[in-house]
């Protein structure tokens, strides 16, 4: 999703900087209430190779 | 993706590289955690402190590692790391705790940029609840689009200057690991760093220009076809091209065996024995012309065809040289060498001129024929007061030989063989074949078995018995009279038993049995005397 703005808009790390940290407050979250299930943030293992 | 170093294999996150040689190599570190939950078990804050030290070293010592594989002399330490590839560049994405001091940190990564080719750091922190960037004011340290930014620009530059340029799939710049919640920043980088060489990967493919003429160009080529054409060779062929030639019968060797063919096929069997073309270059023609008069000297081979697609033309000068050398067959002939002898025979006659005729042109016919087989030829022919011996190089040769001129002539062939040496332990025979010839040849008047018959047929040994007008077949003839020694004679009166007619030599009427045919006085017939008996022939017969 967000890999897909960055190619789709040319973003650079600081267009995405905020983004990114709010994904990351998100993720820390969950982690505190016990885990990430696959789907959101987490790619399944059959999709996780990046395609060039 | 794993590099193999001077000493150790390691794993880097990211990496370029060509071939062998390592381009360039990075990575991307996340670092810090807030408590959190793990099967069940609370884990408390894990501050930076723990782990920085730990990658550190790492990211200090793999590229160091790497680097070694390709320069060993190290001489000035900082220059040895600016300029010895692979450039290694590492990312950080720190989550400052509560016990963390920043300048700490930071004086610890900016060491770091004594041993990267450049290293980026973003640091959050949590305020109030809240995650903050914190703003990083070090004159070493980059931020991450600075060092991404850096990194693809190297590439480009790297990929321009040198042939990759023309040549490279994006697939070659190899992004590893997997995604997963911990290191997404990683991810971002990658994404990032993908997103950078993006450009790079159109004007691979939209913008490629051939380097001499400027045209737009596709394929795999380092230039246009037509500048590729003139400049590089698309077709090789040796300087030299030999032909060898028999010159005592004029043939030539053709990979190892000798054919009779003419001096241009031989000439351009060998061009294109020696011609090698390039993958790309789809031949449609092949000229040949000589620069000089004769066999000898200098000829152009011109190709024509389409390479990549484009029209292009190519040529290059030979020198042909004809080397002499006899063949197999006229070495053998010249020293008489035989295999097998067909002899021809005849029973209780000479051998008519017509039928020497036939075997002539049968031999000519099979050796025509044979014409590539090294041993088709005569040695050496015999005349006989018996007959006629043919010597012929073959053994195959005599024998098809002989079985042709009894199926033509009639009569039968007679086997035999005689050691002539012994050859890798095996004994090497020498074929005779005697053809002999039956008595009688057609016209001729036989008696067999009291029947008294005229030969139809030489070959197939049938006759026409006189008396019932039935076809036999010879089994034991006895010759009476040959076609020449019949006579001519005239019927003088005829019935249903008895034909009179002139006698040839005394003229005189005489009685003879009627053969099974219409006769009427007048009707000239064939007469012949036997026993004291006449026998008329009909004229139909002869």
């Amino acid at each position: 999703m967000l890999n897909n703005r960055i190619v789709k808009n040319g973003l650079n790390f600081e267009d995405i900087k905020d983004e990114l940290l709010e994904i990351i407050e998100k993720l820390d979250e969950l982690r505190k209430s016990g885990g990430i299930e696959e789907g959101i943030y987490r790619q399944r293992e059959t999709t996780s190779k990046i395609r060039l | 993706m794993t590099l193999r170093g001077y000493t150790d294999v390691h794993k880097v996150d990211f990496a370029f590289v060509d071939g062998n040689i390592y381009i360039i190599a990075g990575e991307a570190k996340m670092i810090g955690s807030p408590p959190h939950r793990r099967g069940g078990k609370l884990y408390p804050e894990r501050p930076i402190s723990i782990d920085i030290d730990k990658r550190i070293k790492e990211v200090k010592y793999t590229p160091i590692d790497l680097k070694r594989k390709f320069n060993q002399n190290v001489g000035s330490w900082l220059e040895w790391i600016e300029k010895t590839y692979p450039k290694f560049y590492s990312a950080w994405l720190l989550r400052l705790g509560t016990r963390n001091r920043v300048a700490h940190l930071l004086d610890k990564l900016e060491g770091l940029c004594e041993y990267n080719n450049g290293v980026g750091v973003e640091i959050y922190h949590e305020v109030s609840g809240e995650y903050r960037w914190l703003d990083i004011e070090r004159s070493k340290i980059l931020s991450i689009d600075e060092l991404i930014e850096r990194s693809a620009t190297l590439l480009k530059i790297i990929l321009k200057i040198s042939k990759l340029y023309y040549n490279y799939n994006i697939k070659n710049i190899k992004l590893s690991s997997r995604y997963n919640c911990k290191n997404i920043m990683l991810q971002i980088i990658k994404t990032l760093a993908l997103h950078l060489y993006s450009p790079l990967r159109k004007s691979m493919f939209a913008m490629r220009r051939c380097p001499v003429c400027g045209k737009p160009m596709e394929g795999n080529l380092e230039m246009c076809p037509e500048c590729y054409a003139e400049r590089k060779d698309i077709f090789w062929l040796d300087d030299i091209i030999e032909l060898v030639k028999c010159p005592r019968c004029g043939f030539f060797k053709i990979k190892g065996k000798w054919k009779e063919i003419s001096f241009e096929d031989a000439l351009v069997d060998a061009i294109y024995s020696s011609l090698r073309v390039l993958p790309e270059f789809e031949v449609e023609d092949v000229f040949v012309s000589p620069l000089t008069r004769g066999e000898v000297g200098r000829f152009v081979v011109k190709l024509e065809g389409l390479l990549d697609g484009k029209f292009v033309r190519a040529k290059k000068v030979v020198e042909v040289r004809v080397k002499r050398e006899v063949c197999k067959r006229c070495s053998r002939e010249a020293g008489g060498y035989y295999e097998s002898i067909v002899q021809i025979r005849a029973d209780d006659r000479e051998i008519s001129e017509e039928e020497l005729e036939v075997v002539r042109n049968i031999i000519i016919r099979v050796l025509e024929r044979e014409k590539e087989n090294q041993k088709a030829f005569i040695s050496k022919i015999v005349e006989r007061k018996e007959g006629i011996d043919y010597y012929f190089g073959d053994r195959n040769i005599g024998r098809k030989i002989s079985r042709l001129i009894a199926e033509e002539l009639g009569g039968k062939i007679i086997e035999s063989k005689k050691i002539h040496t012994r050859r890798d332990g095996q004994d090497v025979y020498r074929f005779t074949y005697a053809v002999r010839l039956p008595a009688y040849r057609k016209g001729d008047v036989v008696e067999e078995n009291g029947r008294i018959c005229i030969v139809t047929s030489q070959r197939l040994g049938k006759a026409v018995s006189l008396e019932s007008g039935e076809t036999i077949n010879l089994r034991n003839p006895k010759l009476i009279a040959r076609r020449g020694e019949v006579k001519e004679s005239v019927v003088i009166s005829c019935d249903e038993f008895v034909v009179e007619v002139l006698h040839p030599v005394t003229q005189e009427v005489v009685q003879a049995k009627k053969p099974k045919a219409e006769l009427k006085p007048g009707d000239l017939v064939f007469v012949v005397e036997h026993d004291e008996s006449i026998y008329v022939i009909p004229k139909e017969l002869l």
